[in-house]
């Protein structure tokens, strides 16, 4: 069944029109029940794990020092994506330390 | 007496591949390393001196002007000045070529930002020095040299050679952990999302070309590091192998230079490494016909008995004080041929 829909957005909530056939509205509403509870779960396990690597990487910023992140500058733009995608869902729009640089 | 010849120095160190000569600034390092490194090219062993001092005094005491190249200063004598300019901005030269092959276009002009910030931050230029010393340390053998000689001590950022291997897997492997962790299960929320119609129905199993495509963007960096971590890890070896590495400390017959050997060398045991020998620089012959010069010999004298007490354990060497200033390769082999 052709998809009217051709929007790639993901979070957006795509209203089952009336053009679906009932049966399929009715497994639709089916894999919500099941699946919404754990898909929360995941995402929360996500930001979790994130959240905590994070504080390592917020001591980075701080300044404490690691030698180590000198020889690893490499991986500098996977730190801005981490850093920059974890202060935004915290609420900040604008990253809270100048320098880092990743807004 | 545990004062030994000076000859017995250069037979010691003989069949040393990599040694350090280290003390403070004016002692005489830079001399002593350069006289060792010139007797060992006059009996045809193929010797690379290396020099981190800014001041040049390596260029100074070989009459050679000397760059971050090697420069050839006979058939069998190599010498390097490496340049901390030079060597970092060829660092970071590197590290932005590396990220520029996957990082986001847009993100450039940020990552240069913070690149320019890392440059100018202290510890960068030592950082960056270490690694081009152990890039030497390590090829020197592979290169061809029987020795090569460093006129600097293993201290402060080199004694961090051993857990610097480990503390760069944890961080390089901690951050792609997590950005795989994240990527997978952010890709189980989106499988269990029945709105995102689109990418289930082209998926048929868990797999996630989404999580693919990450890992494979920062193949070329984890390469890098990985090559990166085996040099530190090399040299530390090499470092701390007593039949591969020598510490050589140098000082003079005074009270503050024999409470920094001290030190030095309690440093140096902390890091489970051990001085090698001990050379008694810039000693004034006691046959003085000035009254003078007298009392200073004297005095010297007196000092080397503290000194032979506090450092029963290594074999002490005494140079005496030349006439003329040391240069070039042949005056400084005969500083040691006595």
């Amino acid at each position: 069944m052709e998809n009217e829909n051709t929007s790639n957005n993901i979070v957006n909530v795509q209203p089952l029109e009336n053009t679906q056939p009932w049966w399929q509205r009715f497994k639709s509403g089916l894999n919500e029940f099941y699946h919404a509870p754990y898909r929360q779960t995941m995402a929360r396990a996500a930001r979790d794990e994130e959240d905590f690597f994070m504080l390592l990487m917020f001591a980075e910023s701080l300044g404490i020092d690691n030698p180590a992140s000198f020889y690893t500058l490499e991986l500098q733009p996977l730190f801005l994506e981490n850093f920059h995608e974890w202060h935004t869902r915290m609420g900040m729009d604008r990253c809270p330390f100048d320098h880092v640089g990743c807004c | 007496m545990a004062l030994h010849p000076l000859h017995g120095l250069v037979e010691q160190l003989e069949t040393q591949p990599i040694i350090f000569i280290g003390g403070k600034g004016g002692v005489g390092k830079t001399t002593t390393a350069a006289a060792l490194a010139s007797y060992y090219a006059s009996q045809q062993q193929k010797t690379l001196i290396v020099s981190t001092d800014p001041a040049h005094s390596l260029g100074d005491v070989l009459n050679v002007r000397l760059n971050n190249e090697t420069t050839v200063i006979s058939p069998y004598l190599d010498a390097i000045e490496l340049n901390p300019d030079v060597i970092v901005d060829e660092h970071f030269a590197q590290v932005e070529r590396t990220i520029k092959a996957y990082a986001n276009p847009d993100m450039m002009p940020k990552i240069r930002e913070h690149l320019r910030l890392s440059k100018s931050a202290p510890g960068a230029q030592e950082a960056a020095m270490l690694e081009s010393m152990c890039h030497h340390l390590v090829e020197a053998a592979d290169a061809g040299y029987e020795h090569i000689i460093f006129d600097t001590a293993p201290t402060g950022h080199t004694l961090r050679l051993l857990v610097l291997p480990e503390m760069m897997g944890a961080w390089t492997d901690g951050l792609l952990a997590q950005q795989r962790r994240q990527a997978k299960l952010r890709s189980v929320a989106t499988h269990l999302d029945s709105h995102n119609q689109k990418n289930s129905a082209q998926k048929n199993d868990v797999a996630n070309p989404f999580a693919a495509k990450k890992s494979d963007r920062w193949e070329q960096a984890v390469s890098v590091l990985e090559k990166r971590k085996q040099l530190f890890r090399q040299a530390g070896l090499l470092l701390h192998d007593r039949t591969q590495t020598a510490i050589v400390l140098v000082m003079t017959a005074d009270v503050l230079p024999l409470a920094e050997t001290k030190r030095a060398i309690e440093q140096l045991e902390d890091s489970k490494l051990m001085p090698t020998a001990i050379v008694i620089n810039q000693l004034i012959s006691t046959a003085q016909s000035d009254e003078f010069w007298r009392r200073r010999a004297e005095r010297q004298q007196h000092l080397l008995q503290d000194i032979e007490q506090s450092f029963t354990k290594y074999p002490l060497y005494p140079i005496y004080l030349q006439q003329t200033d040391v240069r070039g390769t042949d005056a400084l082999s005969a500083l040691l041929s006595v």
